[in-house]
């Protein structure tokens, strides 16, 4: 797979009637189309990694307003504008299976001369971080594989309500 | 000949938009621009799904050190659900802190173009915490968004606005991107032909550079990220904590309780407290942050009510 053009050079400031893509995983709290350009808003919602949307209206500092569309139905709001980039994130099935495979490579450990060596306990390590990550999907977003990033945020915003936090 | 007089017409022509920019005096202008667009090569070479994988990565090296709480640990589902929640809600409070801080302290300077990363940066998968089963004062942030605390750390704090200190003084690490511009730093100029991102897009695979860059990292995480990094953390945490309703002289107090634990135990040369800057500098600089910023915290989520209810909160997940 061979890219052309320097990926690196993203914009961050857009045009009305620009396409964006969502750089970020399905399920994560900033996955989410935004009723209002606020963090507390409600998740109008919830978007793909890679899905492509239309810049309305990008005045609103840290917040885009975008349309997408879906089931035949355009739809309107606000998504973080860091969650946004110009170009379709590389990311199939396929990619990211290898990219999951690579992360194996870290079950090896730099010796001082540099040499790569496989270590059991790394591997160890790294299923348990696989494991602790399942546990949190399952203990916020409700499902230790396909969390709901709506209930992460609504869940965010309830501990900040139950502690006094909110203020107004 | 007609492709060599093309050639030359378009020499001229380009001497020609040279010379005109030069002598608009936009020259220099050009020069900053070409400039602050090859930094951005290094500066965005990591997309969020690859910087989730470094700190993956990174992370099972702190685990492989700091056996981590597991839910299946009794009583410890409401801890990591309670750190989670923490940390989600003071990410998320904290959205505008960054843009609307003009300068984190007088002791990181950044370029636009470092500036405009720090802006852009999002987590893939959102903020993930775990707890280390040890008593050392201990915490680890990672690329990607992985936060590691000990359980050392979270009995050293008195309550709930002191432990929000900690992860918000851990989420700046994260949020300004303290690890990737260590790693920018240290390889600039190797990065084009040694990223994950190359390695991926050559077709050669991912592997090759992975495990080097995630000794890199891990090595950075035991040592602590470099001083100014510190105080820079510590100036955005206590905005963070006023952002997010809690009371930012917390961060005063859980700084005042590592200066207790650190004249009570040796700290190890190793440790990655002995990397820290002197505590009573650090305690000074957010002093006087809150001082100037006039950071007295939110009348309506200080009074009584609010803070016995996060103090009950905090008592009944770790006492």
């Amino acid at each position: 797979m061979q890219v052309t053009g320097n990926r690196s050079l993203y914009r961050t400031y857009w045009q009305t009637g620009d396409a964006v893509y969502v750089r970020v995983q399905a399920g994560s709290p900033e996955s989410v189309l935004l009723a209002a350009p606020n963090p507390w808003a409600e998740a109008a919602a919830l978007f793909e990694y890679g899905q492509r949307l239309t810049v309305l209206d990008e005045s609103a500092g840290d917040y885009v307003r975008v349309r997408t569309w879906g089931l035949g139905v355009d739809i309107e709001g606000w998504v973080t504008r860091a969650a946004l980039g110009t170009y379709a994130p590389p990311l199939s099935d396929a990619e990211r299976q290898e990219l999951e495979e690579a992360g194996a490579a870290s079950r090896s450990r730099m010796e001082p001369n540099g040499e790569q060596l496989v270590s059991p306990e790394l591997d160890q390590a790294l299923d348990r971080v696989s494991e602790h990550e399942t546990d949190l999907n399952r203990l916020l977003g409700g499902d230790p594989f396909n969390p709901d990033p709506a209930l992460l945020r609504a869940r965010f915003r309830a501990f900040g309500e139950q502690g006094g936090l909110l203020g107004d | 000949m007609q492709n060599k007089r093309n050639v030359w017409a378009n020499r001229l022509l380009l001497a020609g938009i040279v010379c005109t920019v030069a002598g608009c005096g936009l020259f220099n202008k050009l020069k900053e621009t070409v400039s602050a667009l090859e930094d951005a090569k290094v500066a965005d070479n990591y997309e969020p799904s690859e910087q989730y994988y470094i700190g993956r990565g990174v992370s099972a090296v702190i685990v492989d050190k700091y056996p981590p709480v597991e839910a299946k640990d009794q009583g410890s589902e409401r801890q990591i659900t309670y750190v989670n929640e923490m940390a989600g809600y003071i990410e998320a409070a904290s959205k505008g802190v960054t843009r609307s801080a003009r300068k984190l302290g007088d002791h990181t300077k950044r370029s636009y173009d470092e500036q405009e990363h720090v802006y852009n940066l999002v987590l893939f998968k959102g903020m993930q915490v775990g707890l280390l089963q040890t008593d050392d004062v201990t915490a680890f942030a990672t690329p990607g968004g992985f936060l590691w605390v000990s359980m050392g750390t979270v009995k050293m704090c008195n309550n709930e606005d002191e432990l929000a200190a900690v992860i918000a003084h851990e989420l700046a690490h994260i949020i300004l991107d303290h690890g990737m511009a260590n790693y920018r730093t240290a390889y600039k100029g190797q990065i084009f032909t040694s990223t994950l991102s190359e390695t991926w897009f050559s077709g050669d695979g991912l592997g090759a550079n992975f495990g080097r860059l995630v000794t890199t990292f891990a090595e950075d995480a035991f040592k602590g990220y470099n001083p100014e990094q510190e105080f820079e953390a510590d100036n955005w945490g206590t905005r963070a904590l006023a952002a997010s309703g809690y009371a930012p002289d917390a961060m005063v107090k859980m700084l005042q309780s590592v200066e207790a634990y650190e004249k009570a135990h040796e700290i190890d040369p190793e440790d990655y407290l002995a990397h820290h800057p002197p505590i009573g500098e650090r305690i000074k600089a957010v002093q006087d942050l809150i001082k100037t910023e006039k950071l007295t915290g939110n009348s309506k989520t200080m009074t009584p009510e609010a803070i016995t209810a996060r103090n009950k909160r905090f008592e009944e997940a770790f006492k």
